[in-house]
């Protein structure tokens, strides 16, 4: 007997639809907006436009912020994919209390709230005497995501065989060459995936960057947030929000597309 | 193989091996040297990372603890001492508003995380069991949105509950309310900032309940209705219970997030329906007071820990090395 | 012993042969000790197996010649000189790995060519060595394919390729047939043993698989919880086994509990339980008293029940078990215990000849007994009646 009957069945997808409808409603709607002619997102729609886009895009404050998150981002996560890599491999090497003790402190970022981390760093940063910057907010994005580098990134290399290792080194490699040629290699779809997670949690964040970027010099979250109270700049908002979303689904389906093509590729066909 | 290729193949054979005994007296590699090398400990490649998060991490945490006590403080010239008046006045004295607003973190917290458990159930469920063939893609296209910028997401219901936004304008274009009259609850209430949220969470909680129905043994509701239980008596008596790890491990995953969310009530919110973690922000923002605001701080991430010990069970990930495989 | 031409070596040291000693060799993992004080010969340019049950220390053993552990104290030369302490990737051994160990994102080309690569040979001499070692294992039509694409013996052979185009002094291998089917294994351990004995590098082999321990080696040595049993050729270690765990690892050995009680002409008189007496003409004869007799299922005579003359003991078969290439029966002694006979296979009158409830006499020749003394029990190797201390090869 099937665990569902066919009315059940029936039903089920029904609210899994709805639910999938309900999902995508806001974001379909940003997408709608977006091309609407009026300067208020209300209905009824008022006519097609793209002025809202060019206008977005000849802002330059907007622009600007998008410019700079996009930067921390990177930066970001090619940090935190790069501690993630000697996290993992240290970590494979630990056992017992050592590595309980070692896992749960890298993966407390995930546990603290944002907006105390987010103080506690402008606290920080005002003990040690400087002024909040830029690299405050990349150091800051860095540790938030270092948790979900390693949380990617260590499956994937506790999946290797550990004599490949071995056999590098058997063969005359240095511990180093052996890291560099076996290991990085065969972890590469998990270091892009940890690119990936890295790059769009730190372009995303909010907290930290509100508390830590120079006024002038907004991410485009903060810069989101200012602009979505102020009536006259929503439109470019929902343009550029629309751009966003929509280039959000592409990547994830993109990611996990590539990372599918990734694994084929790397160990070439049926094994 | 033809006689041709086979004797092709053992010359070249029988030529290998002479060629690999001549290639052992060319050998130029430097054999014998026997110093010891230090070899470099993997397990030291750990520190780095520790030590990045000890100092962006630990040592804010500390220092807001310090803030908390008044040990420190971001006023220059004023005298610091250990002093607990802070921490007195927010949990007995004159900061009952903040004591309000921490209850009432709470309530939203915990109504949102129950709603949104009991929502997505049905859907892990039907992933796990009706979607076979199809479950990780459909289960992607339920995660998607959680994937897009949370931001803009709360914006998105903003222009959809707000005063004349998508459903007001729509009630007005129906005439189901009159031209300019907006719902009042829709937008700045309890229920806007709750609705946002549990629309947030939702596809999260429901991936554990997934892997969960997903690894049970499937054999067991098979059993089950062996035995003559109808379904609903296995679903109630089978599933359900196996399933609950997996329900509880949801719910930690939204209760603590949501306890320490700020941003959908600057955005949806009204004056009353702000939450703990604004309160925080206010502190450190439009109407500073570090050292208030580090008790206020402190607490939320003391609930935070202690949920997170209570819960950390539920949450355990398969990291450890007891589970690595056996080659 | 196919003797190689050897390389120079080290200026000084005389030509590489490949010898190993392994002297007092222990490793210790916390409490537990893994090999316990190990002392070994293994000849040159010989197939030398490392035989034994699981977890009695062959491997960890292995891996320390080979580099990736650290003896707890103890030597491994390597032709007079002590390597425990240089890194793998600077001795002049490789290893062929249980799982191949294969680099899967690289063709079978460039993972025979990697050790070659980092020792910094010229591209054409690369080139050539890497077809060399590929025509060696029979595998030059597949040097662009990766190892996913290629079955299990295929991996074998591009594991065994990558280890030998380096020219080491010893080739290591670890269980590399266990993941084969019997048949495509007995094919490699026959290949196996030709490309030794065509190269003429010391292959030190592990086994659990007394049959491929026996097949290949030209000398085993049988290790038991961290110690070696005994070390000798496959021909002495079946027919004249120092202690009941050698004999009993290696095939059937009928160990039976026995008292000797005086000499005899050819060697000693010994009852077995049931109070049967028989003449053991091999093995610690000199002994007196309790101890163990062995004799080889194939050395047991069966004859007709009513057959007569000494060394013979009436019994009756107990069970059938048809091999193909012969039967074995099972027959239960008077004397109470069950010995374990081998009979060859007559295609039409085996069926109807053997049959359990038959009544028979087992004819035990004095020359294929053998005494085993009390204290042979297997933990510690004594010595065997040629006097030959048993632990060195």
């Amino acid at each position: 007997m099937k665990p569902v009957g066919r009315i059940g069945a029936a039903g089920l997808a029904v609210y899994f639809w709805a639910f999938v409808i309900f999902l995508f409603a806001p974001l379909v709607v940003l997408v709608i907006f977006s091309m609407n002619s009026s300067a208020t997102p209300t209905l009824p729609l008022s006519g097609f436009s793209t002025q809202w886009f060019r206008q977005a895009f000849s802002n330059t404050e907007l622009t600007g912020a998008l410019v700079r998150s996009v930067a921390i981002a990177l930066i970001a996560a090619a940090i935190a994919t790069a501690l993630g890599i000697m996290a993992s491999l240290g970590l494979l090497a630990l056992r017992g209390r050592a590595l309980s003790l070692a896992l749960t402190m890298l993966l407390l970022p995930l546990v603290v709230p944002y907006i105390c981390l987010a103080v506690g760093l402008l606290i920080l940063v005002q003990e040690v005497g400087t002024q909040p910057t830029l690299a405050a907010v990349v150091l800051g994005h860095c540790v938030i995501v270092l948790p979900f580098a390693i949380l990617v990134i260590m499956p994937r290399l506790r999946s290797l065989d550990p004599a490949m290792n071995e056999a590098a080194r058997d063969l005359g490699a240095s511990e180093f060459a052996a890291l560099r040629l076996i290991t990085l290699p065969l972890l590469m779809p998990a270091l892009v995936s940890s690119g990936i997670i890295c790059f769009v949690t730190s372009f995303d964040e909010f907290a930290i960057a509100s508390f830590l970027a120079p006024s002038g010099q907004p991410t485009y979250p903060v810069f989101l947030y200012a602009s979505a109270r102020t009536p006259a700049l929503l439109p470019e908002v929902i343009a550029v929000g629309a751009i966003i979303i929509a280039g959000s689904i592409l990547l994830v389906a993109g990611a996990e597309g590539g990372r599918r093509w990734a694994e084929r590729r790397l160990v070439g066909g049926a094994g | 193989m033809c006689p041709a290729r086979r004797t092709l193949s053992a010359r070249r054979t029988l030529r290998a091996r002479r060629a690999l005994r001549a290639s052992r007296a060319r050998r130029t590699r430097d054999d014998h040297r026997t110093r010891s090398w230090p070899r470099p400990d993997q397990r030291a490649l750990v520190l780095p990372p520790l030590l990045f998060v000890l100092v962006l991490l630990v040592l804010p945490v500390v220092f807001i603890a310090l803030y908390s006590v008044g040990l420190r403080t971001n006023i220059p010239g004023t005298p610091t001492a250990f002093s607990l008046s802070g921490w007195q006045d927010f949990l007995f004295g004159g900061g009952s508003a903040f004591r309000g607003r921490f209850v009432y973190s709470i309530e939203i917290a915990l109504i949102v995380s129950v709603a949104t458990t009991l929502a997505a159930y049905p859907l892990a469920y039907f992933l796990a069991f009706v979607a076979r063939r199809r479950r990780y893609a459909l289960l992607l296209v339920l995660l998607a949105p959680f994937f897009t910028s949370y931001l803009l997401r709360v914006i998105a219901w903003q222009i959809i509950l707000n005063n004349n936004g998508v459903v007001n304008s729509l009630l007005w274009a129906l005439h189901l309310r009159p031209h300019g009259s907006a719902v009042s609850w829709l937008i700045y209430s309890n229920f806007s900032v709750a609705l946002v949220l549990f629309y947030t969470w939702i596809p999260f909680v429901a991936l554990p309940i997934f892997v969960v129905l997903e690894n049970m043994d499937h054999r067991l509701p098979e059993a089950a209705a062996d035995l003559g239980a109808s379904r609903a008596a296995t679903f109630w008596r089978v599933t359900l219970p196996l399933s609950l790890p997996g329900v509880i491990a949801g719910f930690v995953f939204v209760l603590i997030p949501t306890t320490g969310e700020f941003i959908t009530p600057l955005l949806v919110g009204g004056p009353n329906n702000q939450l703990f973690g604004n309160s925080i922000q206010a502190f450190f923002g439009d109407t500073p007071d570090w050292n208030y605001g580090s008790v206020l701080a402190i607490t939320l991430i003391v609930v935070v820990v202690v949920l997170t010990l209570a819960f950390g069970r539920f949450l355990q990930t398969d990291l450890r090395a007891d589970a690595r495989p056996q080659s | 012993m196919a003797q190689t031409t050897a390389g120079p070596g080290a200026p000084g040291r005389g030509p590489a042969k490949g010898q190993v000693s392994l002297v007092s060799l222990t490793k210790r993992f916390g409490d537990f000790t893994a090999v316990d004080a190990i002392d070994l010969e293994i000849p040159p340019g010989g197939f030398f197996s490392l035989l034994g049950p699981s977890g009695c220390g062959k491997t960890t053993t292995l891996r320390m010649i080979a580099g990736f552990d650290q003896p707890s104290s103890g030597q491994v030369l390597l032709d007079g000189e002590d390597i425990a302490r240089t890194p793998p990737s600077r001795r002049p051994v490789n290893t062929v790995f249980q799982s191949y160990a294969l680099f899967p994102h690289l063709r079978v080309f460039d993972n025979v060519a990697f050790g070659l690569r980092r020792a910094g040979v010229a591209r054409s001499e690369v080139q050539r060595r890497v077809g060399e070692a590929l025509d060696l294992v029979q595998l030059s039509e597949l040097a662009s394919r990766k190892p996913g694409q290629l079955s299990g013996g295929q991996q074998q052979r591009v594991a065994l390729a990558r280890a030998l185009v380096l020219a080491p002094a010893v080739l290591l291998l670890d269980e590399p047939l266990g993941a084969l089917d019997a048949k495509l294994r007995r094919q490699l351990q026959v290949e196996l043993k030709q490309l030794q004995a065509q190269v003429g590098i010391t292959f030190l082999y592990v086994t659990h698989d007394q049959e491929e321990a026996l097949t290949m080696s030209d000398r085993i040595a049988v290790i038991n919880r961290g110690r070696v049993e005994q070390a000798a050729t496959p021909r002495d270690l079946y027919e004249e086994p120092a202690n009941a765990f050698v004999a009993d690892f290696l095939g059937v050995s009928n160990l039976m509990d026995a008292t000797v009680i005086g000499p005899s002409g050819s060697g000693a008189e010994v009852r077995l339980a049931g109070n049967q007496v028989v003449e053991v003409a091999r093995g610690a004869v000199a002994t007196r008293g309790p101890a163990k007799v062995v004799i080889r299922p194939e050395r047991i005579g069966i004859e007709p029940a009513d057959s007569a003359g000494p060394n013979r003991l009436p019994g009756m078969v107990t069970n059938v078990v048809y091999l193909g290439s012969g039967l074995q029966l099972a027959v239960h002694l008077a004397s109470g215990s069950t010995v374990t006979a081998l009979v060859p296979n007559n295609a039409e009158e085996s069926a109807s000849t053997w049959t359990p409830g038959l009544l028979v006499t087992c004819h035990l020749p004095a020359t294929a007994l053998r005494i085993l003394a009390a204290d042979d029990a297997g933990r510690e190797p004594a010595g065997d009646t040629a006097g030959r201390p048993p632990r060195l090869a």
